[in-house]
């Protein structure tokens, strides 16, 4: 990484170590690989038997909904989507934040991205996952669904309808999902020939070696590696916006109120970048705990996320304010009532839930205290994402719940289904995670490496 | 029968069987020939399943071994192998895919009598039209009458004859066993009475008439609990005749009604509204609107469709009556019982004091009604409904206004009205003290709708043999020893006299599905069996195959034929007249009738009986005499008296005023609802003189103070699966004598709170048009002023000009159809025939009150109900809601699988089998008309239930969007006609299934492209406009707009423009 080495002595010298403790380079190895090679803990095992609990619990509503038909949930005329799509949103939000520390903030050469990074993105792949599980089950006829939302080739000439948000959602969600992994993947490869080598156990061995795909650690190998990186970087840096502005037209190409507004894309994409800095932080937080990574995700860290996550939650915050305002000046009879059904009508708790989560309990990090306090930190994160998960709710359900016509104005009461569904699918997510804490390096060994400060003599990738 | 030979042993033969007498047996040879000529496949497939496998011949070896291989390679089949079958010998006429038509008539559903056409498939009926040639409905017909088709298919049917214990269980038997049983008994019986629902056919009456003189002393109740008793006997008292008098709503320009819901549920609403819409059309400007007044007690869509409405206490309707009529008469001295003596003394009396106890009605507004009905002298027409003592006012005022013989016809046209509620209870007395040998019960449901029933039920038990004819066993049923299966009318014979001038013939259209009979047949059967009938039907009864057909042509050559058949042989005269199903006689020219002045002395006294009254309190204990709560029992238009509590689709109708389905439930007005603290969804106590229950509150505007309604016809107990236990059964408050009949109006209860809260299932929450621009109603001053008026009422939500970003795909004004509607709101009466005419017509499943409870009701159409103005006497406008059919479709963008699109000819289409499910286009629908299949609803159709399925319609499996489609089955069965004659579908020549059944004829279809057509005139009118039309979605329905005839909004009217 010579390159890095020479820029990073012409930057500013940064205040603190992105690495404290004095740690070398074996000792990075040690202390991220140590957790991969010995028995999963206590800690581990009770979360991994929660979270399959929990998608057990969730597998089974879903299998009933599939059984029985949508009417499990309490869906209706006029609310058609209500935690469903909500759910999705959610987690195809809270995966952008991996694809921006991964891709983004490479490009602006953010050296403390690297310490954060692997999990982020492992947690994008996983939230994509699971949304992408959600949308297809929240169709009525999902044995059909799977087939003939992707453009097959058939002898009838029939293509999907490429001017449904839904059909570009199909191509911004899985295009979102291959490059991801992709990404992820390859830069994966350097630490798990790092961990190969160090195996001991035969199995280990030969899994790690078909995975590292004869990763050998040669000039010319890295040198691929680097450029690579760079145009993947390069790649998923447009997804990050894309994605979710094309989930934002999901709603914001209908014509409902409350749904049918521009500011929705980059409203959307701020949500996105929230939510998912919120989750990242909450998993992060817990791992360096249990695992002892203190030193490589410092507090320096958690404090540049805090950072983005009051930037992004004001922005969240001046949509608000600016979607009222606009609902106002348009004079339009539906806006308005829309806006002040939000706040004042039968939903007005998940309203103001969402504005005391998004809003005012982030603005606790203008402090600098709360930024670098742990409990605090963690505490906020939990509560942004329920704050961004009551958003789309509020989103979604109050706008259609009284739309146009009063005849049709009805009340949308999420079902035991539902929710079962829901935290099904927040076990399916961290069954993964936790997989890949117990069997991948949860830190880009490699990347880490070379922004620490001293390179140690006769080192080399191993 | 001829004799055995005996028997000798073959010569040669081939098993040892043959060595046996029993082989060579008759019985032995008819059962092997049975074997050998197979006529009926399904019964062979039905003993191959039921044969002993031990014993597998030849030919099922090879049956079973050819379909076990062909059901090898169904291995990986989801759905069972179902069998079908071709015809061995295919019916004459019928080609499987084409429809059959047949002209009948209908019996009961609030329809009696009237012509229909029955759309048969493959042999079964699926869809009954009126039938156009039929005078009194033209073409039309109500909701009831559109779920008859449901109710034949029933399953819970009596599939038949049952016998057992009065009261007790009973179990299944056959005709024969019954036809020995009923003969033992009438054979012996003298005292015989009948007692059956209103029955209209000549030829049944003569039957039975026929049968009773078998007996010394037989006698034959009708009985109609929501029938036209009071009419009658106030038409006896007044005029004479016992008669309900043939009401002319066309030839009116000014109606008044009291209480009488003309356009839902009294008299024939059919005909009422389709003659009174004649009076509501402003086709061109400089077209006059009739004038409305209505005093009600309960808001009805009568009292919606007014151009005034006055809500009065119940009970009170004969001193509004008192007042116009005092107003008229003795004040303004008009007319020609003015100066008379006698009639002042009748109406003498302070009129201020019988308004304040209607509820406070303004002397300026009698002064008003009074001047404007004079001002129609002769082209008015007054109608009521609450008490005998009502009619003889009704009928002063209309004999006054010299209506009598020009707007109301009680000479020519109507017959003698032969029910009788009152003959119950001398019947239930004659039961009590055991002078009756035999009862005969004809589906009618006594223990039901008299207030107690039980006691009925309990005398019956005194009677030596009481026999019922019904398709089930219901309340009254249970108390019959023998309980025959009837047909339903479509599976029978019979025919139909409901006036003077039209008799129309009722065929069946198919063949009873059950071992039913009806009931001509049944008495044939039983003069059969050794009851002395005369006549006819003994006649019929001699020949072995006698039935009820050939009584019924019979009959007709006997009376009808002479008069109307001259020039044609009788074959020729009953097959013609059976294809058209109607033979309209000549209408008679009314006369006018003298009034007869002493019918007035009930009125008097009823209006001094009131005096004592004091209405409006609510008590905890129960109503002490003279004080109460005034409560008016309706029946409503999809449930009636609950005879048919059974069809899912009227239970789950949405009552046109409170939109609720499945239950009834205590109207109570806003004003008094507040002062009792009561809100909706409220469990009170109700209590009347000898009934109480325990009832949810519907907090329901335009009803008065101190007043409260419910709807009867509920609270069923023996009726099936679907009916059982829905609602209350309000009967029991009813009064009930043998000299006041059944009185539904006017009892003083109490009603008291419980504090329990019940979920009303209520299709439309919210009330208000807030503002948006959805409807709209204007007055007839403005109308005239500018018939634009409705336009520009809020220019800021109307497009004038609208730029476009689509250019539309087709340019429609090159294709040769184009379909559009028009709905005119001014004559739509919110009477919900096209709601239940869809649901037949498109296979649109049942989803039962806990999802109507979700908002989940699969019903394509819908019938908005806006109110506007002042919560306690609001004003109405009702709004038919259905699929737009939008050129710029929200909902055709969004899917992401194309199951939705657009047509050449306008329409936007389904395709079922292409929608995943994934609900964007409902989402995205302004108008939510779209319905999503939330669970397999149509798997409830079960048994013979899904034999009333249209089988051009597909069928919706759970996660299919679906909703209106101009009803393309029609469009395509009419262009493939058209296509087959090498030219262009005609103007009216395809009809949708809503503006078929529309009494008012208020909706018109057709292709706007057609200059000929209708609809392209209408769509050009200047009340016309498109629901939420800033959208830009240029739907292709046009609504025009309801001009209400008041010159301005007053301010009892309304409080301000439409809100």
């Amino acid at each position: 990484m010579a390159t890095i080495a020479n820029t990073h002595e012409l930057m500013k010298p940064v205040d603190e170590a992105l690495v404290t403790g004095g740690r070398t380079f074996q000792e990075l190895t040690d202390d991220v690989a140590r957790p991969l090679e010995t028995f999963p803990t206590l800690r581990w095992w009770v979360c991994f038997i929660a979270a399959i609990c929990a998608f057990f619990i969730g597998a089974c509503c879903l299998l009933s909904t599939f059984q029985n038909g949508v009417g499990m949930w309490g869906l209706n005329q006029p609310v058609g989507w209500g935690n469903d799509v909500t759910t999705f949103v959610f987690w195809v939000g809270i995966g952008h934040a991996g694809t921006l520390i991964s891709a983004i903030l490479f490009l602006f050469r953010q050296k403390w991205r690297t310490g954060i990074n692997r999990s982020a993105e492992a947690m994008t792949i996983f939230a994509v996952m699971t949304a992408g599980l959600m949308i297809m089950s929240h169709t009525g006829r999902v044995w059909l669904a799977a087939f003939w939302l992707f453009p097959y080739p058939n002898q009838r000439g029939l293509w999907p309808n490429f001017r449904s948000p839904l059909e570009w959602d199909v191509f911004a969600v899985s295009t979102y999902f291959t490059i991801s992994v992709t990404f992820w993947y390859m830069g994966l490869i350097p630490d798990i020939a790092t961990i190969r080598d160090r195996a001991k156990n035969k199995i280990r061995k030969i899994a790690l070696t078909v995975a590292s795909l004869g990763w050998r650690g040669s000039n010319k190998q890295w040198h691929h590696y680097e450029a690579a990186y760079l145009i993947f970087a390069g790649l998923s840096t447009p997804l990050v916006l894309s994605v979710h502005s094309v989930v934002s037209f999901d709603f914001a190409v209908s014509q409902l109120p409350g749904w049918h507004t521009t500011i929705f894309p980059p409203y959307f994409v701020a949500g996105a970048i929230f939510s998912g800095f919120a989750m990242v932080l909450t998993l992060l937080v817990i791992a360096r705990e249990a695992f002892g990574l203190k030193h490589y995700i410092t507090m320096d860290h958690l404090e540049k996320m805090n950072k983005i996550i009051m930037t992004t939650g004001l922005l969240v915050g001046y949509s608000y304010a600016s979607e009222f305002f606009i609902a106002w000046y348009s004079g339009s009879v539906f806006e308005r009532f829309c806006f002040i059904n939000r706040a004042f009508g039968p939903y007005w708790w998940s309203y103001w839930t969402m504005v005391s989560c998004n809003v005012f309990i982030p603005q606790l990090f203008w402090f600098k205290r709360f930024r670098r306090s742990i409990p605090a930190m963690f505490i906020v994160s939990l509560f942004v994402n329920i704050g961004m998960y009551f958003e789309r709710f509020v989103i979604i359900v109050t706008s259609l719940h009284r739309d146009f016509l009063p005849s049709s104005w009805a009340i949308y009461i999420p079902t035991w289904v539902e929710w079962g569904i829901f935290f099904g699918f927040i076990g399916f997510f961290f069954i993964f995670f936790l997989l890949f804490i117990r069997f991948l390096p949860a830190i880009a060994i490699s990347e880490v490496r070379g922004v620490m400060d001293q390179p140690q003599k006769g080192a080399s990738n191993v | 029968m001829g004799q055995q030979k005996p028997f000798e042993r073959p010569r040669h033969w081939v098993s040892l069987e043959e060595l046996t007498p029993e082989y060579w047996s008759d019985a032995e040879i008819q059962a092997r020939r049975a074997q050998e000529f197979y006529d009926k496949p399904i019964e062979t497939l039905e003993k191959i399943e039921a044969m002993d496998k031990a014993g597998v011949s030849r030919r099922d070896f090879l049956t079973i071994m050819g379909a076990s291989m062909a059901m090898a390679s169904f291995a990986c089949a989801r759905r069972p192998v179902n069998k079908i079958i071709p015809y061995v010998v295919q019916p004459q006429e019928l080609t499987p895919g084409v429809p059959l038509f047949y002209a009948s008539t209908i019996k009961g559903f609030g329809c009696d009598g009237y012509g229909i056409v029955v759309r048969t498939r493959e042999g079964r009926p699926i869809k009954i039209e009126g039938s156009e040639d039929h005078p009194m409905n033209a073409g039309a017909l109500s909701a009831q009458a559109q779920a008859s088709v449901l109710n034949l298919y029933d399953p819970e049917r009596l599939k038949a004859p049952m016998k057992g214990s009065k009261g007790g269980s009973k179990s299944t038997t056959d005709w024969k066993d019954v036809d020995a049983l009923v003969a033992t008994a009438l054979k012996a019986a003298k005292h015989v009475r009948i007692v059956s629902y209103p029955e209209s056919g000549d030829s049944t009456r003569r039957a039975m008439k026929e049968f009773m003189g078998a007996f010394a002393d037989a006698k034959w109740i009708e009985v109609d609990p929501v029938g036209m008793d009071e009419v009658a006997e106030g038409q006896k008292e007044s005029y004479g005749t016992r008669i309900v008098p043939h009401y002319s709503f066309d030839k009116a320009d000014v109606v008044v009604s009291f209480s009488a819901d003309f356009l839902g549920t009294w008299g024939g609403p059919v005909e009422n509204a389709n003659l009174w819409s004649k009076t509501r059309k402003l086709e061109k400007p400089g077209d006059e609107l009739s004038k409305l007044y209505v005093f009600e007690s309960n808001l009805s869509t009568t009292g919606a469709s007014a151009d005034e409405r006055f809500p009065i206490v119940p009970g009170t309707e004969v001193a509004v009556a008192m007042a116009v009529a005092h107003e008229l008469i003795v004040n303004q001295k008009k007319g020609k019982f003015a100066g008379n003596a006698d009639v002042e003394a009748a109406l003498s009396g302070k009129a201020e004091e019988w308004l304040a106890k209607a509820g406070g009605l303004q002397k300026e507004k009698i002064k008003e009604v009074a001047e404007a009905l004079w001002a129609a002298k002769g082209k008015s027409l007054v109608v009521g409904h609450g008490s005998e003592a009502l009619q003889a006012v009704v009928s002063l005022l209309n004999s006054n206004l010299e209506n009598d013989g020009k707007t109301i016809d009680g000479t020519a046209n109507p017959l003698p009205y032969t029910p009788s509620l009152k003959a119950l209870a001398t019947l239930q007395s004659e039961m009590e003290s055991g002078a009756v040998d035999v009862l005969i019960v004809h589906h009618s449901n006594p223990v039901h709708f008299l207030p107690n029933g039980n006691a009925f039920g309990e005398a019956m038990k005194k009677v030596k043999t009481v026999i019922a004819v019904n398709d089930r066993i219901d309340e009254t049923a249970n108390y019959a020893d023998v309980v025959l299966a009837a047909s339903h009318f479509l599976e029978s014979w019979g025919d139909a006299h409901p006036k003077a001038f039209v008799y129309s013939l009722q065929q069946p259209t198919i063949s009873p599905i059950h071992d039913t009979r009806s009931f001509e047949d049944i008495l044939i059967g039983w003069t059969r069996a050794g009851v002395k009938s005369s006549g006819l039907l003994a006649q019929t009864a001699s020949n072995p195959k006698g039935s009820a057909y050939d009584y019924v042509k019979e009959h007709w050559k006997q009376t009808l034929y002479p008069s109307y058949g001259k020039g044609q042989g009788f074959n020729d005269f009953w097959e013609l007249t059976l294809q058209k199903g109607v033979l309209n006689a000549k209408i008679g020219s009314p006369r006018e009738r003298s009034f007869r002045i002493s019918s007035l002395k009930a009125a008097k006294d009823a209006v001094a009986r009131m005096k004592n009254l004091s209405i409006g309190e609510s008590k905890k204990g129960p109503a002490t005499e003279g004080s109460g709560v005034a409560l008016a029992l309706y029946s409503t238009i999809q449930m009636g008296d609950g005879r048919y509590a059974n069809a899912a689709w009227l239970q789950e109708m949405p009552d046109p005023i409170t939109t609720v389905t499945w239950d009834n439930f205590l109207n109570v007005g806003p004003a008094f609802a507040k002062e009792l603290e009561l809100s909706t969804n409220d469990v009170v106590l109700l209590k009347g003189e000898d009934a109480s229950f325990e009832i949810p509150v519907m907090v329901q505007p335009g009803i008065a103070k101190g007043a409260a309604t419910i709807a009867v016809g509920y609270g069923r107990t023996a009726v099936g699966k679907v009916g059982n236990n829905v609602g209350l059964n309000a009967f029991k408050l009813a009064k009930f004598s043998g000299d006041g009949g059944l009185q539904l109006s006017g009892m003083l209860v109490s009603i008291s709170k419980t504090g329990k809260k019940y979920e009303l299932a209520a299709t439309q929450g919210h009330n208000r048009t807030e503002g948006r621009p959805i409807v709209n109603d204007i007055t007839i001053g403005e109308y005239k002023k500018n018939p634009h008026a409705a336009m520009e009422t809020e220019p800021e939500v109307r497009l004038k000009k609208v730029p476009t970003l689509w250019t539309p795909p087709f340019d429609y004004s090159k294709e040769p159809y184009r379909w559009m509607m028009a709905i005119d709101l001014n004559t739509c009466t919110g009477c919900g025939a096209c709601v239940i005419a869809c649901q037949a017509e498109n296979n649109i499943p049942v989803v039962g009150r806990d999802r109507v409870r979700q908002s989940r009701e699969m019903q394509w159409m819908r019938i908005d109900r806006y109110y506007s103005g002042n919560e306690d006497n609001p004003q109405i406008v009702f709004q038919p809601m259905l699929c737009q059919h939008c050129e710029n479709a929200p909902c055709e963008t969004v899917c992401p699988v194309v199951a939705t699109s657009h047509s050449p000819d306008g329409l936007n289409q389904m395709t079922y089998n292409r929608c995943v499910g994934t609900r964007y286009c409902q989402n995205n629908c302004p108008y939510k008309v779209r319905r999503f299949n939330f669970f397999d609803h149509w798997k409830d159709y079960k048994d013979t239930l899904n034999m009333v399925w249209n089988p051009d319609v597909t069928v919706r499996s759970r996660g299919i969007m679906e909703k209106c489609t101009f009803c393309i089955q029609r469009i395509n069965a009419g262009k493939d006609h058209a296509k087959d004659k090498n030219r262009l579908v005609r103007d009216g020549e395809i009809k949708t299934a809503c503006q078929q059944t529309c009494p008012v004829d208020g909706i018109v279809f057709g292709n706007v492209n057609d200059p000929t057509s209708r609809i392209s005139q209408v769509i050009k009118s200047p009340r016309g406009f498109h629901a939420l039309e800033i959208l830009n979605t240029r739907p292709s329905i046009t609504y025009l707009t309801k001009v209400r005839n008041v010159e301005t909004e007053n301010e009892e009217a309304s409080d301000g423009h439409h809100s």
